[in-house]
């Protein structure tokens, strides 16, 4: 998938030559050894903190309470990697819960309840979708403020109030494993999304165009791709995703309330960027992000597990990841190119 | 949040309270102390069981506070460790950096892991950390709620430091003294779901 990757490139970039093809893929590949390397040592760490790390239990507790996070931070990969940034994904997250909670006290099945969630959270997406992309507004002040918006939505939707009442069958599916395995029946979920999102980007012309436009917008605006309307998709997507997540953690909680998930979006971004996708763009595999997730939720359960360290630790190590992972692969690329631009006198090989 | 109870009063409530949970752990169901005004009769309430009796040292429990770094709940769980010190054993706190139902949630299931004897915990959700609650009842820890009462089918028993009412009722009483009984008040609460908070606003 680093070949497709280098292909995209060189069809985005016109002209952009072989060399720096061959770089993106040397850089994936790299991130993503390291990225294991990483787990190898938080698990060896999480294991000698306490023996009840590397259990089962561990597995079941960690990727449930990371489920909502990695629904969110799978369709968050394609925006970021399109260039763009969804913040108001857990506000969606919090409208969804909120209106699965009042459409139930209107009466309304479940089973009618879930995909109205769903297409809410897709309006919502598509919300932001339009003020990116029609009215050319940049999409961290957009999603900043309908961070805002969505949020004071749920609370105006459902207020104070936290409703519980939600059947039993449903709770426990979203609770509970997979057919007597240890593997959390969300984690299935996950699983699944992952091979659809991973198989979207890394494998259709769909795909290719996402990560044409992160890595110049304007060239393939000239190559005649529908820049507009594949973002507008992707954040639909995005929207939609988020509200799959507020249905999950709603049910998984077996309780819906307006203040539920708040600050899951700066989590996921977390994930995607420690997963190696450029914040700038153009850059990024779903494999990777996924690594970042196993990464990201052995270290919240290493530390939880810790009899000594503070719950504070996790919002520590979590900032710290991020700003290595953004700064780690600049400053690589800024040592390289300044090796290589003394080495080859080249004037036409700048950074853009 | 105004607080009428003085600091040392609170102490020694404290110690009572630490002295109550451990009494039902060991004894498995003293009534003592429970001043819940639900009228929840929890299965393991088991009438006879003796308040006085001797108990077993050594024991191990976590508390868990709605939130790290809140002065109150700081306190409140302080008196725990301290009571449970006295009294033999230890306590660990360990709580979330946010007052939210879900963070709880990962740290109840942190601290069964490690198999303590307890848990003690001031919940931010009655019905959404009740999950997790009832499958550490399954493993044999038991759970005392305080402050903040959870699903009463997921704990053992509730302590409750001071009525629900009379915090509401003091409140405003007091406040009325100060605007001279007539005047709108508005009444700020921290977090939308947790159980005391809504009594006290109520």
């Amino acid at each position: 998938m680093q070949a497709e990757t280098a292909t995209l490139d060189e069809a985005a970039a016109a002209g952009r030559d072989e060399r720096r093809a061959g770089h993106v893929r040397a850089f994936l590949a790299r991130w993503e050894a390291l990225l294991i390397g990483l787990i190898v040592v938080t698990f060896a760490v999480g294991q000698a903190l306490s023996s009840e790390f590397l259990t089962a239990d561990s597995f079941t507790t960690g990727s449930l309470d990371l489920s909502e996070v990695a629904l969110m931070a799978l369709a968050l990969t394609l925006v970021i990697i399109a260039a763009e940034i969804d913040l108001a994904v857990a506000s969606v997250l919090a409208l969804s819960s909120a209106l699965m909670a009042e459409l139930w006290n209107q009466g309304l099945p479940l089973e009618l309840i879930m995909p109205i969630c769903i297409v809410a959270g897709a309006l919502c997406g598509a919300f932001n979708g339009i003020l990116v992309t029609r009215l050319g507004l940049p999409s961290l002040a957009v999603t900043i403020g309908t961070l805002a918006l969505f949020r004071g939505l749920a609370f105006v939707v459902i207020g104070d109030a936290s409703v519980t009442d939600f059947p039993g069958v449903w709770t426990d599916r979203a609770f509970g494993n997979f057919l007597g395995t240890f593997i959390p029946n969300t984690l299935v979920l996950i699983a699944v999304l992952a091979v659809a999102f991973g198989v979207v980007l890394h494998s259709t012309p769909f795909g290719r165009s996402i990560y044409a436009i992160g890595a110049n917008e304007e060239a393939s605006y000239f190559s005649g791709l529908r820049v507009k309307r594949i973002k507008l998709i992707l954040f639909t997507v995005s929207g939609a995703v988020a509200a799959l997540a507020g249905i999950v953690i709603t049910l998984r909680n077996s309780t819906a309330a307006a203040n539920v998930g708040q600050g899951f979006e700066l989590t996921a971004i977390t994930a995607v960027l420690l997963g190696g996708v450029s914040i700038f763009g153009g850059r990024g595999t779903i494999v990777g992000v996924i690594l970042a997730l196993l990464l990201l939720g052995g270290i919240q359960k290493a530390l939880l597990l810790s009899q000594s360290i503070s719950s504070y630790w996790i919002q520590i190590v979590t900032g710290i990841l991020l700003v290595g992972s953004v700064l780690g692969p600049n400053l690589a690329r800024r040592v390289k190119e300044t090796r290589r631009r003394r080495s080859s006198q080249n004037p036409e090989e700048g950074p853009k | 949040m105004i607080n009428p109870v003085r600091p040392r009063v609170l102490r020694v409530l404290l110690a009572v309270l630490a002295l109550a949970a451990l009494l039902v752990v060991s004894a498995c169901g003293s009534t003592k102390n429970d001043s819940s005004s639900s009228s929840s009769s929890s299965s393991k309430k088991s009438a006879g069981a003796d308040p006085n009796a001797k108990l077993k040292t050594g024991l191990k429990t976590v508390s868990i506070p709605k939130q790290l770094g809140n002065p109150y709940e700081e306190f409140e769980h302080s008196g725990v460790t301290e009571g449970m010190k006295e009294l033999g054993g230890s306590n660990r706190i360990s709580g979330p950096t946010d007052a939210a139902a879900s963070s709880q949630v990962s740290i109840i299931n942190a601290a069964v892991q490690s198999k303590p004897d307890a848990l003690i915990i001031a919940g931010n959700d009655p019905n959404a950390i009740a999950p997790a609650l009832k499958q550490a009842a399954q493993k044999g820890v038991k759970v005392v709620s305080m402050d903040s009462d959870v699903a009463p089918d997921a704990r053992s028993v509730f302590i409750n430091q001071v009525t629900t009412e009379l915090v509401g009722k003091n409140q405003v009483e007091s406040i009325a003294k100060q605007i001279g009984n007539k005047g709108e008040i508005a009444i700020l609460s921290a977090t939308a779901n947790a159980t005391n908070q809504n009594a006290w606003t109520r």
